[in-house]
């Protein structure tokens, strides 16, 4: 039984909460420095210095602004949206880790041993492993992948209930952009991790780590599967090349449009937290977690062996986290036929392909280098289909276009009343 | 401590109120709805029964559960939007004419609602109309 | 006080309240979002009852997809004198006393159970046991490859029912009314939406 009292269970929910609010709030300064840095901008400056402040202020603002619930929303559905946002989004922190672990203990034979020791045996090693250090607010939990995955899914409904209780067309528009999305892409996003799933032989994300420290990192193996994880969490954070449910420039402000105050603090908080936990998630499924070329074995001191593989982890993470806000700079925006092309036409047939590829390595006992060189050719080929079978850029329109007549010289807009 | 009454007892309460909405309401997608409470409070209790022996089966049958309520719901909406493009209307006592064979139709006392005219979509509405909001508008700019 | 104890309580609570919402709910919409919630409970449930896998499955299969679809058709299909449902007293009586009947006797003979049962905290079995039954594997348990595979034909069957019954067709009757002769709405509409 898991030992519990209501003080440690206070101590870990104020400790998440320290850690994630102000990672957050500068993770918000760290977009609009680099918004600034690729736009050749200075950024947020005034408060404090070099801007350091500002997330203070904009907490503050957030916490002290008037709340506005428009008359004609569904008020119950208008004030939960934003908490289930929010609370999904740090429930999914739990599972990932964020330090140095151990798998858990494998199970032990039965056959043709005594009860009784069977009973020991499995006392010990899970003692033992209780013990042991683990980075990870839940350690051991055996569908850890799944987990994840489910709550990344369930993060779409903060966006379906908002949108739908702000009686709102744009908000609808974007609640339901927003849900065929997720739909879309999450379907990749689960065969390209199928592909780790059957290397490592299980879900738990400390056990794909050890599999990765003996045998090196996926992102080596399986540099295809990493890309289409990154572009599906791309898109399942709605961040920008997909981030059609709050386009400003066709919706407002999508499902946030009649948001304001702390209600929509709340959905930032859940967005940005849900950034920072798939970038975890690649870090850790793809590159190693907290490995580093067995440079973090140097360090034999355990509570500074821990700070290391800590570091490690977290560098890792930054590193993925500044490609998120990069690219939010650099790519623009899809249509949404695109978007959904993207989906099912180009990531769902290469990431099946992809399996097929693996389960061939993994049934012939081929060597890991193999893959390699199919996930490259695989994604060459699939370039070389599209230039050489494509139909051109997918940008005209697809509905028939007829040309309206011109309006006569002096008949636009604002000449009339002249 | 939690033993295996607690949880059949969430199951019976699920199944309960599954009962009673399905019963009570006469819109297809509600009474689906009902059906699949019921659905999971049967699993609750597949699963307590299955962790109370210690055996994998409770397990098995739970998974075959939900991937054949999936299924179905696959299914029911697919038939929920034909039926709807049909007849604008899922009310349960509108298509008597899919019952069985010899079956007399059921006669409702109170006439159904006429169903809406094939308009363009629109959209639903969740809260109150700011109808009043305008009307008290136009009264101060009138005055 | 104990983590499991408290744990039941607040998903029992959340499950059982929003299972409410569902049977008292006069909006089809809402009615879908409270069972969302009680889906999201439930899943919480066999989380405590130790199945992880299916808690996780349903969270993943039930309300990551089908609830997400189920929300869809039932937003788009939700207007007219439809929209929000009205139950005749007599049926809230009628299906409320059957309803209560059935839940007195659940909970008798569930309460039964506790004088005769025994409630073992072994470790249940995990994921990879199931997994080996799934694919026949026998490990001193049953193995369920029949009805792994059954399930899996069966999925493909229904997927493509509901491919092929929610498929787009042609409006019959305006086509013969001669309204919009040949084509069917969405041309016309988005025609509509071009010309000015």
């Amino acid at each position: 039984m898991i030992a519990f009292d209501w003080l440690t269970l206070l101590i870990v929910i104020a400790g998440v909460i320290a850690v994630v609010m102000p990672t957050v709030g500068y993770l918000t300064l760290a977009e609009r420095k680099v918004s600034a840095w690729v736009q050749d901008r200075l950024g947020p400056n005034r408060v404090g210095p070099f801007g350091l402040l500002q997330p203070l202020a904009d907490g503050g603002k957030f916490f002290l602004k008037e709340a506005p619930i428009p008359r004609h929303v569904d008020k119950i559905f208008f004030l939960l949206a934003p908490a289930v946002s929010m609370a999904i989004a740090l429930v999914a922190l739990a599972v990932v880790p964020w330090g140095g672990t151990q798998p858990p203990p494998d199970p032990v034979a039965t056959q043709g041993v005594e009860p009784a020791a069977v009973v020991q045996q499995y006392a010990d090693t899970q003692g033992g492993y209780a013990k042991s250090f683990n980075g990870v607010i839940v350690p051991g939990l055996d569908v850890g992948v799944l987990v994840v995955f489910a709550l990344g899914s369930l993060a779409v409904y903060g966006v379906i209930l908002g949108g739908w209780s702000s009686d709102n067309k744009y908000s609808l528009l974007g609640s339901l952009r927003s849900s065929a999305q997720i739909i879309s892409y999450e379907i990749p996003l689960g065969m390209s991790v199928v592909g780790v799933l059957l290397f490592s032989g299980t879900l738990n994300l400390e056990g794909i780590i050890q599999w990765q420290k003996q045998h090196g990192w996926f992102v080596l193996f399986q540099p295809l599967a990493f890309l289409l994880f990154m572009v599906s969490v791309y898109a399942e954070c709605n961040r920008l090349p997909f981030d059609l449910p709050e386009a400003e420039q066709e919706l407002v402000g999508g499902y946030l449009t009649e948001y304001g105050s702390l209600n929509f603090g709340m959905f930032m908080l859940g967005e940005y937290t849900h950034m920072i936990t798939t970038s975890l998630l690649m870090t850790v499924v793809f590159w190693g977690g907290w490995s580093l070329f067995g440079l973090e074995d140097r360090v034999t001191d355990p509570i500074w062996g821990a700070v290391v593989k800590c570091l490690i982890l977290v560098t890792k993470t930054g590193f993925f986290l500044f490609l998120y806000l990069l690219v939010r700079w650099t790519i623009p925006r899809f249509r949404f036929d695109q978007l959904m092309g993207l989906a099912w036409k180009v990531m769902i047939p290469l990431s099946l392909l992809h399996l097929l590829a693996v389960m061939l390595v993994r049934q012939y006992s081929l060597s890991n280098w193999v893959l390699t060189a199919i996930s490259v050719g695989l994604f060459l080929a699939a370039g070389v289909y599209a230039v050489a079978f494509g139909t051109g850029p997918n940008n005209a329109p697809r509905r028939r276009v007829i040309s309206s007549p011109s309006p006569p010289v002096g008949e636009g807009l604002g000449v009339r009343g002249s | 401590m939690i033993s295996l009454w607690h949880f059949l007892g969430v199951g019976a309460i699920l199944f309960g109120l599954g009962l009673v909405g399905f019963l009570t309401r006469r819109n297809l997608i509600t009474m689906f709805l009902s059906a699949e409470m019921m659905l999971q409070g049967v699993v609750i209790n597949l699963l307590a029964f299955g962790s109370h022996h210690g055996s994998l089966g409770g397990q098995a049958f739970g998974l075959f559960i939900v991937t054949v309520a999936a299924c179905e719901a696959g299914l029911a909406l697919a038939l929920f939007l034909m039926l709807y493009k049909r007849g604008r209307s899922l009310d349960s006592g509108d298509w008597q004419t899919v019952r069985e064979v010899g079956v007399p139709p059921a006669v409702d006392t109170v006439p159904l609602p006429a169903p809406p005219p094939d308009d363009h979509p629109t959209l639903p509405v969740p809260g109150r109309l700011p109808e009043q909001a305008e009307v008290r508008f136009q009264e101060v700019t009138r005055a | 006080m104990n983590l499991t104890v408290v744990l039941f309580a607040m998903l029992a609570a959340v499950t059982a309240a929003s299972a409410v919402g569902v049977a008292a709910s006069r909006s089809v919409v809402r009615a879908a979002v409270w069972l969302l919630f009680t889906l999201i409970g439930v899943a919480g449930v066999y989380f405590l009852l130790g199945a992880e896998f299916l808690g996780a499955a349903q969270l993943i299969v039930y309300v990551g997809g089908t609830m997400v679809l189920m929300v869809f058709g039932v937003m788009i299909t939700n207007q007219g004198p439809f929209a929000v449902l009205r139950t005749k007293p007599v049926e809230w009586a009628v299906g409320g006393v059957l309803a209560g009947g059935l839940f007195v006797l659940l909970a008798t003979a569930s309460l039964n159970f506790v004088s005769s049962g025994k409630t073992p905290d072994d470790p249940l079995p995990g994921i990879s046991p199931i997994g080996l039954s799934f694919l026949g594997v026998e490990d001193g348990g049953k193995s369920y490859l029949l009805p792994f595979e059954v399930v899996s034909v069966h999925l493909l069957v229904v997927l493509v029912a509901a491919a092929y019954l929610a498929r787009a067709k042609r409006r019959v009757n305006q086509v013969a009314s001669g309204k919009e002769q040949g084509t069917n709405k969405e041309d016309t509409r988005q025609e509509q939406g071009v010309t000015p």
